[in-house]
């Protein structure tokens, strides 16, 4: 079985808005803070695609904040009615600068800068893409600033029929 | 004669007070300085010298050193472009900036606290302390012609959250 790896970027550092289009919409926008235009419901709907793991990564340099975010979503998955899996903690990354601490020699003195990162795997299993779709717009409306999420759909694809069917045998008997 | 020709022996110490008394500088000790120190290991950044009258008035957050920085004071810019594998941090510094010139080149004086920029998704949230010494209108035009012009220059959703009060006493922390 092979499985499909999409990635999207839901990071609160995003480029540059499209509020012009929401303004310009024909019907209303949503009343939260301004995201894409919510889908046309008479559009005809294709079939919607399964999801076997959703993978949230989660990125802070604020460990409190990242834990009190886990907690709203570990609630908000439990009020939508989607299983959690695996909730872990990958190791924590700094980033140490040692600069000059003069504009002209003195290189002697430095002055030493740090970034830290924290980070935090939250896993979903056995989503469909509508429930999926309502989750993260959900949660992606609601993280705070200074927290970046990146998302991970994990789907299940049947084995393409060049695998699954043995090959010819007047071909094996060929080569051997 | 005997009076002219005696020599008056006296201490460096009485001999300086004399000089003092007639307004006559007295000649140096005979000593050459040196650094023990080289000319810029001090740090003095963030750092408010103490006045002899003990009335300047700090915040907390000019109180308290950068080196306090998480551990007893907070940030003053939330975004996630200095995240391990973040997006744009330079542009958002020189965002940062350009929003904490813009401000208090507007705001004349009135700002009591720091500008705290906080961007979440593709908006950008500008909050801080304002002093009210001008009329309500005054102040409405001029929330909406920062946000106005802060939008059409950083092209994404500009928000001022401000917080008001009467008197500048009300951020002071200590006076030193």
């Amino acid at each position: 079985m092979s499985r499909i790896r999409l990635i999207q970027l839901g990071s609160s550092c995003l480029s540059k808005a499209n509020f012009q289009n929401i303004c310009s919409s024909g019907f209303k926008a949503p009343a939260a803070r301004g995201l894409q235009v919510p889908a046309d419901p008479t559009r005809r709907q294709r079939p919607d695609l399964l999801y076997s793991r959703l993978e949230l990564e989660l990125r802070a340099h604020d460990p409190a904040v990242l834990d009190s975010y886990v907690t709203f979503l570990q609630q908000a998955a439990r009020h939508l009615g989607v299983t959690t899996g695996k909730l872990w903690e990958p190791p924590r990354h700094y980033q140490r600068l040692s600069l000059l601490k003069s504009v002209h020699i003195f290189a002697k003195h430095k002055v030493q800068y740090e970034a830290r990162t924290y980070f935090r795997v939250l896993e979903l299993l056995r989503l469909t893409g509508s429930t999926a779709d309502t989750y993260l717009e959900y949660t992606q409306r609601m993280l705070p600033e200074g927290i970046a999420m990146k998302v991970s759909r994990y789907a299940r694809e049947s084995l393409p029929e060049h695998l699954s069917q043995r090959p010819d045998q007047s071909e094996s008997d060929g080569k051997s | 004669m005997s009076f002219i020709e005696s020599t008056v022996t006296m201490s460096y110490g009485k001999v300086s007070r004399l000089l003092k008394v007639l307004r006559i500088a007295p000649p140096e000790p005979p000593c050459r300085p040196i650094h023990l120190t080289a000319a810029c290991s001090k740090v003095s950044s963030g750092r408010y010298k103490v006045t002899r009258s003990k009335n300047k008035p700090l915040t907390y957050e000019q109180a308290n050193p950068p080196h306090y920085l998480f551990v007893r004071k907070g940030f003053n810019s939330f975004n996630t472009s200095n995240l391990k594998d973040g997006v744009r941090p330079s542009e958002s510094a020189m965002e940062d900036m350009f929003i904490r010139k813009f401000i208090s080149g507007t705001w004349h004086n009135m700002f009591l606290s720091e500008v705290i920029i906080k961007r979440q998704l593709n908006m950008i949230r500008i909050s801080g302390i304002v002093v009210r010494n001008i009329l309500p209108r005054k102040m409405y035009f001029l929330i909406g012609y920062t946000e106005e012009m802060l939008t059409n220059w950083l092209q994404c959703p500009v928000k001022l959250e401000l917080q008001t009060t009467d008197s500048r006493e009300d951020v002071v922390f200590k006076y030193i």
